[in-house]
């Protein structure tokens, strides 16, 4: 994984694990990767992915057994209103790039359609 | 262990001053990067840490077997094998054989081999080998990367990050972030004889600063 060095490292393997819930790749009730083995796979200190499970943890993302590691959410409800608010925010601080940048919805709209249709053609 | 823990650490060769009181005290678990400038002094400090110089002012917590060191140069009598370097470690050390040992097999090196039949690579190799399979209270790796392949260099990112979580203080003396920026807990630059405030990466990444700008700043 490539990270930006000048932002904790913790927060963006939050973000990819959040992504790979919603995305599904890692389903709801599935194992997540050990502590070291997400570590080695990353290239961090091991001490980062502690930390990155006990947010989600007390995000209530992922749960932890205790004899056998950290797992999703069995509840696919949750992960259905986490995964909306994300859209909400990211929506938002989008809205608010283009509106500082003096782009109106129309176009905005129009452009976002555009790009989904591109970034479709590009990955098949 | 909660701590280890140097204190004013002086050091000179006639009348030049290479260290002028040094200090730091890490936390177990932590994994300092002790960043440094060619010349900063940064293998004198370890040298001294890692019980090779005995001549020095200041206080160190721990010293002796608690303390496994891998410098830059193999330091044994070339004419020694390999073997008997594993044994010299079994004997000094609470050492992990087995795994050295396994760890080797990975490699080219053979146990009859004399030292000096091994390249400039593989007697890094074996030195790190041998110094990581030590269950010290602290590890100090001085340029461990240097001379290494691109393979090895992994083993040694994989191996470093796989015993981060014990309880032991690690510290790496490099000018090489990139391999190490991820790995590091706290970083400290050792300039003009002094070192700097012991640092936590994540907060400095949190302020928007990369290790690298920081250890930019930090000799400037």
């Amino acid at each position: 994984m490539d990270f930006k060095s000048n932002e904790t490292i913790y927060s963006q393997i939050i973000e990819y694990i959040r992504k790979q819930i919603f995305s599904g790749s890692y389903g709801s009730g599935t194992r997540l990767p050990a502590i070291r083995d997400l570590a080695v796979k990353c290239k961090v200190n091991p001490n980062t992915i502690v930390r990155v499970y006990a947010e989600l943890s007390e995000e209530k993302l992922i749960y932890t057994d205790s004899t056998n590691g950290k797992f999703v959410t069995a509840d696919r409800g949750f992960i259905e209103r986490k995964k909306r608010e994300y859209l909400e925010e990211k929506a938002a601080a989008f809205v608010d790039e283009m509106r500082q940048a003096g782009i109106g919805s129309e176009e905005a709209i129009e452009k976002l359609r555009e790009a989904f249709r591109g970034e479709g053609k590009e990955r098949r | 262990m909660k701590e280890y823990a140097f204190n004013g650490i002086k050091k000179a060769y006639g009348k030049k001053e290479i260290l002028r009181g040094v200090t730091l005290c890490a936390e177990t678990g932590s994994f300092v990067g002790i960043l440094g400038l060619n010349g900063a002094g940064k293998t004198t400090l370890l040298n001294i840490l890692g019980n090779v110089d005995r001549n020095f002012e200041g206080e160190i917590s721990l010293r002796g077997s608690d303390v496994a060191y891998m410098r830059t140069g193999m330091v044994f009598p070339e004419w020694r094998r390999v073997k008997e370097l594993l044994a010299f470690y079994d004997r000094f050390y609470k050492f992990d054989r087995a795994k050295a040992e396994s760890m080797l097999e990975r490699t080219s090196i053979r146990k009859n081999a004399r030292l000096r039949a091994l390249s400039a690579g593989m007697q890094r190799q074996l030195n790190f080998i041998c110094n990581f399979c030590v269950d010290s209270q602290v590890l100090l790796l001085d340029e461990p990367l240097t001379n290494l392949d691109l393979l090895f260099r992994g083993v040694i990112v994989d191996s470093l990050i796989e015993r981060a979580l014990e309880e032991r203080v690690i510290l790496v003396a490099t000018h090489e972030i990139k391999e190490f920026e991820n790995l590091f807990t706290h970083v400290t630059v050792l300039k003009d004889g002094m070192l700097g405030p012991l640092t936590d990466v994540e907060l400095l990444r949190g302020q928007g600063k990369s290790v690298e700008e920081f250890y930019g700043e930090s000799v400037q």
